[in-house]
């Protein structure tokens, strides 16, 4: 066993301002491994879960650059590439997945597929509103899954 | 969303393996999210995937379903009526589906036969059978494929036997959706 898969929904802490979140994460389980990707799936919460009413907003791959290429590199930043496999016309969406991607695949250091999933009646000033909220709860989210099992 | 996932062991008889270099069997493992405008299907070999494929239905295809796409090992309706309408019927399958690289070796012509494969799948056998769960009937089939290019390398001794990894790979994704 590789990887596995972990369906989540993540409250806020606060309530009403901040919107739940829908994770459904596919992880390696060996965290040493750096060719496995993580692959990711987000959206806003749905009050029916089971109508499927979501669309596929955004598809995001991103991938660290090796270590000497990085140094030949002279592009400043970070050390990753990536790319929309599907493309949106929204840069709201496409800007949410593009940070995710590279910042995840940055920081865990392996390939990265990340996707929006649009409700909808969605409203694009909501991912503006919680743009680093949805950040940083993946990234914990990810954390806490990645160290929990060995 | 709904998500669906299996988790195999390639058997080591049939000759899938294409590392070398791992002495057990390789995983295969299937995950499937369903959106509302696209299926999106990950096939991973040993946790790894590398390649992106987009499949969609092209043209209106009023022949579909009388002279479908042959399923990889679904035997049924092969051979029974090869009479003098067949030139008359004759279409190029690969012509009905739609498939875009977007990460991978876009040459590889083995890449769009496993793709229109698995979307004949869903089009014709999975989405039917889950009607009740997919609202509309008449879908607009979108298949977003996210696929381990080793599982179509032809390992070192043999050529490899491609169909029977594509008659397993497809029997694999059924067996995601049995209950």
């Amino acid at each position: 066993m590789s990887i596995r898969t972990v369906i989540q929904s993540i409250e806020s802490e606060s309530g009403f301002l901040q919107p739940a979140l829908d994770i459904v994460a596919t992880i390696p389980v060996d965290a040493q491994s750096n060719k496995i990707p993580i692959s990711l799936v987000v959206g806003f919460k749905q009050e029916y879960p089971l109508k499927s009413a979501s669309s596929l907003a955004c598809y995001y791959y991103a991938i660290p650059l090796t270590k000497d290429r990085y140094m030949n590199s002279k592009s400043g930043g970070s050390g990753v590439v990536g790319i929309p496999l599907l493309d949106t016309n929204n840069d709201k969406i496409r800007d949410i997945a593009r940070r995710l991607a590279t910042i995840i695949s940055e920081k865990f250091k392996r390939p990265c597929y990340i996707t929006w999933s649009s409700l909808p009646d969605e409203d694009s000033s909501m991912l503006i509103a919680n743009h680093l909220y949805i950040l940083n709860k993946c990234l914990n989210f990810l954390k806490a899954e990645l160290s929990r099992q060995k | 969303m709904i998500s669906y996932e299996f988790r195999t062991c390639i058997p080591k008889e049939s000759d899938i393996c294409s590392n070398a270099s791992s002495t057990e069997g390789n995983e295969l493992y299937l995950q499937a999210t369903h959106f509302s405008n696209t299926i999106l299907l990950q096939i991973r070999l040993n946790g790894e995937m590398d390649s992106t494929y987009e499949v969609s239905l092209k043209g209106l295809n009023p022949l579909l379903d009388v002279d479908a796409v042959p399923l990889a090992g679904n035997l049924e309706n092969t051979g029974d009526d090869l009479d003098d309408e067949e030139e008359e019927f004759a279409r190029d399958h690969l012509s009905d589906y739609q498939v875009v690289t977007k990460l991978g070796d876009s040459t590889d012509p083995k890449a769009p036969v496993v793709c229109i494969q698995v979307a004949e799948l869903y089009r014709r056998v999975l989405l039917p059978e889950m009607n009740s769960v997919m609202i509309q009937g008449n879908v607009q089939l979108s298949l977003l494929i996210t696929m381990s290019s080793k599982i179509w390398k032809p390992s070192r001794e043999k050529n490899g036997d491609d169909f029977g990894k594509l008659v397993f790979l497809l029997k694999c994704i059924k067996d995601m959706y049995a209950k």
